[in-house]
């Protein structure tokens, strides 16, 4: 019989890793009894899905912060100095 | 006009392969580089880095310029190759030995648990609603706040995988650790955190409301 330390380390890995099928069902045996352990993996489940929501597609709306200024001029400068001059290019 | 001046201007106009891609770049810099900042924060998690990668990324993107089609829209384009540099920034932190090894015990984790491994106190009930949490900025403001908080390992682990949504194995390669120890670090960081939300946010908020 699992621990409830030791399902929810497996409630955990389910989220990242396909579960042999003796450790899907000692788990889910464990989680229909425990109310501790069904809140833990709810609870994670939930976590999971909601983080991978928000900054899934991009950055999230909220977030409006500006690349500074300088940063930006330091950029470009560093693009225009990674261009080659016009002779290199030519074969010499 | 001064002698570099007139240099860097025949570079732009009289050279037919380079110039244009420069122009082009710069271009991207100024439509697309907020939207790679914001998209780089929250995975590196520190706006110095952050302003590294979007430079990697549009040197990046001069030296391949050839290389794009036009099938995708450049910002997507972007996106692709800034993340292939919040990779290395990963990798190369690592390989200067900055980052933090994987403890083979959590104490803060063992301390939940009695010495039969069963809670000492349940998790406190509280249903995450994924809809609604979205919504909410003052979730959003605790959960930078627990992220902040965790071991650098934990939530570097958890940003690449869970943030950044990579595969495991790569998260993995990029973080140079076993399989075993990914798993491990996942689960302390996903339990620490849920923890530190049930602390900071778990009673403001969703328990009043309901």
């Amino acid at each position: 019989m699992l621990s409830c330390k030791e399902a929810t380390q497996l409630v955990s890995e389910g989220l990242d890793r396909e579960l042999p099928l003796w450790q899907r069902l000692g788990l889910r045996l464990h989680v229909v009894m425990c109310r501790g352990c069904s809140r833990f993996a709810r609870q994670i489940t939930a976590l999971n899905r909601v983080v991978a929501d928000h900054y899934g597609d991009g950055p999230p709306a909220e977030v409006s912060e500006h690349l500074p200024p300088d940063t930006v001029q330091r950029i470009k400068s560093s693009l225009r100095q990674a261009t080659p001059p016009a002779d290199d290019q030519n074969g010499k | 006009m001064t002698r570099t001046e007139k240099a860097v201007s025949d570079t732009r106009t009289d050279n037919g392969s380079r110039a244009p891609d420069l122009h082009a770049v710069e271009a991207w810099v100024d439509e697309h580089a907020d939207y790679l900042f914001r998209y780089a924060l929250p995975r590196v998690r520190d706006h110095h880095a952050a302003e590294d990668v979007i430079q990697e990324t549009f040197l990046a993107a001069l030296k391949s310029a050839h290389e794009f089609r036009g099938d995708s829209s450049p910002r997507t384009w972007l996106v692709g190759l800034l993340r292939r540099k919040i990779a290395d920034h990963y990798r190369k932190r690592y390989r200067e030995g900055e980052g933090e090894f994987i403890d083979a015990t959590d104490p803060t984790i063992d301390s939940w648990f009695n010495e039969k491994g069963r809670w000492i106190a349940w998790p406190k009930r509280c249903e995450m609603d994924p809809a609604a949490l979205h919504e909410k900025a003052a979730f959003w403001r605790a959960f930078e706040n627990c992220l902040q908080a965790l071991p650098g390992r934990l939530a570097e682990a958890f940003t690449l995988r869970v943030v950044d949504q990579r595969k495991p194995d790569e998260v993995c390669k990029v973080l140079s650790i076993t399989p075993t120890n990914l798993w491990v670090a996942l689960h302390r960081a996903r339990a620490r955190l849920r923890a530190c939300l049930e602390a900071s946010w778990f009673h403001s908020d969703a328990v009043e409301e309901r």
